[in-house]
């Protein structure tokens, strides 16, 4: 007896994309891997380019859209499918048309919330109850494209940036080795996006790290959560220059940025009730908790 | 050994019944390897399908054994599972239709009603007797491989089914076949 079983090709080319990658290469037989090459000032292999040395498959590199296209030029694949995941470059129609069965994006939300980059951050960030992973066949708008298949999971309010991109990397793994085979045998049809209003996140920007505290208690404690894996949440409080990890929030009103200190824990008003820091780095030192900081740090706090 | 030693229709001999392995000889453990390469080779020349099982009379050993790929799902697993004298010992639940290829059948997919969970007997290598318990695409698996054994096809167990044959096209994807014409008027096939 035999199957069916399809070679894909894998674009892709952030941390994200390299998890992806390896999981993706125990289900299905990658012909290729096509990614962004080495930059000279970055020391440490660039995730994808070691995982795909590490798996001993093929690796075309290109720093932009027009190289792509030229990697194309030479190129002709026998996959008749891609799956593009974390790839920061932009695929051309003329791609997209090499492939019978479309390139398959794996978008780590219920498109059409959160299209466009850093779908993850933005659904903590606005308090989602839940996300998800859409499987979509990309076409040459952003995040528009027909999907084969959307699943979700409960996002609770205590999880963070990198858990929950954990979470959406075994989900996206397990849909694709489900949904991509039942694809192939014209099981699945694609279907539009829901008829909902679409929500768009950008890249996040390093700036998009400091608190202001003029913000809800309520948003800095997402914030905290949402940007946990980078650009982490700064402050400085009194003369310490500080990164929050943990926070909680509590009932109370008083001036956007005063700190709360009491015994054993350390609190800052916020434009609305009060956020309470369970957690955090002070500048050059390890993670610790709110009370070890008080030990070292009270004076220099007032 | 080569794809190539692999029989495909017409050759009659997919028709006929195959007999009981008795004692496990080296020419039946050397049927076995040949089977394994046999299948792996013909994986090789295949771009979109992967060899999932045989029976020896695929190879044109007409014998009770099947081999089953222990990672389907991952071409470079080359290792098998050995069933000499498999035989079905109790089926569970409604019969369900999927996608069927072989290798014997070239070119043809069928969908294929078969029982979601079986319960199989055979005997291992060392002569030893083993039970499994398979379900979804497994099941599908031996109850293909154990047909073989009994000389029938899964083309042969829906012939009459019109819409049941499928062929894979150039571009990789599943089309359905013209019955009167590709199918019932084809006289490699019956």
């Amino acid at each position: 007896m035999k199957k069916i079983s399809k070679p894909i090709i894998f674009f892709g080319s952030g941390p994200v994309a390299a998890k992806c990658l390896r999981l993706l290469s125990k289900d299905f037989k990658v012909e290729a891997v096509i990614t962004k090459p080495q930059p000279s000032y970055h020391k440490k292999p660039y995730p994808v380019l070691e995982a795909a040395e590490e798996l001993r498959l093929p690796i075309l590199t290109a720093r932009t859209s027009v190289e792509q296209d030229k990697l194309f030029n030479d190129f002709t694949p026998k996959s008749d499918t891609a799956v593009v995941i974390d790839h920061g470059i932009m695929i051309s129609k003329d791609i997209i048309a090499r492939f019978p069965f479309g390139i398959i994006n794996s978008h780590f939300s219920l498109l059409p919330r959160w299209r466009g980059a850093d779908p993850i951050s933005f659904a903590i960030l606005s308090g989602d109850a839940q996300t998800g992973v859409s499987l979509m066949i990309i076409n040459d708008k952003l995040d528009e494209g027909d999907l084969i298949a959307q699943r979700e999971i409960v996002l609770s309010s205590t999880v963070t940036e990198p858990d929950l991109t954990r979470q959406l990397i075994t989900l996206s793994h397990q849909l694709l080795a489900e949904v991509l085979p039942r694809y192939w045998e014209g099981k699945v049809q694609p279907f539009p996006q829901p008829d909902k209003a679409p929500t768009y996140s950008r890249k996040l920007k390093k700036s998009d790290g400091m608190i202001d505290w003029h913000q809800p208690a309520i948003n800095i404690e997402r914030q905290v959560r949402a940007f946990l894996g980078w650009p982490k949440s700064h402050t400085r409080l009194g003369r310490v220059d500080l990164i929050l990890t943990a926070t909680h929030i509590v009932a109370g009103s008083g001036t956007p940025g005063e700190i709360v200190l009491r015994d054993r824990s350390l609190g800052v008003y916020c434009g609305q009730d009060l956020l309470m820091i369970d957690r955090l780095i002070p500048a050059g030192k390890k993670e610790m908790k709110a009370d070890a900081f008080l030990n070292g740090y009270r004076k220099e706090l007032a | 050994m080569t794809k190539d030693s692999i029989i495909t229709l017409p050759n009659p001999h997919l028709r006929q019944k195959s007999q009981r392995v008795g004692i496990i000889t080296d020419s039946i453990r050397d049927i076995i390897k040949d089977m394994e390469s046999a299948t792996i080779d013909w994986d090789k020349s295949r771009d979109h399908e992967v060899g999932v099982a045989l029976a020896a009379v695929q190879i044109d050993r007409l014998y009770r054994i099947i081999i089953v790929r222990k990672d389907y799902n991952d071409k470079q697993n080359h290792d098998f599972t050995i069933f000499i004298n498999p035989e079905i010992v109790k089926t569970d639940g409604t019969p369900s239709e999927d996608f069927e290829g072989c290798l014997s059948v070239p070119n043809i997919y069928g969908k294929v009603a078969r029982y979601p969970k079986v319960k199989v007997k055979a005997r291992n290598l060392l002569g030893k007797e083993f039970r499994v318990t398979a379900e979804g695409f497994l099941a599908r698996v031996f109850q293909h491989e154990i047909d073989h054994c009994n000389g029938v096809l899964f083309i042969d167990r829906i012939k009459d089914q019109t819409e049941a044959f499928f062929e894979l096209d150039e571009h990789g994807k599943l089309q359905p076949l013209n019955y009167e014409k590709d199918i019932k008027a084809n006289h490699i096939l019956w």
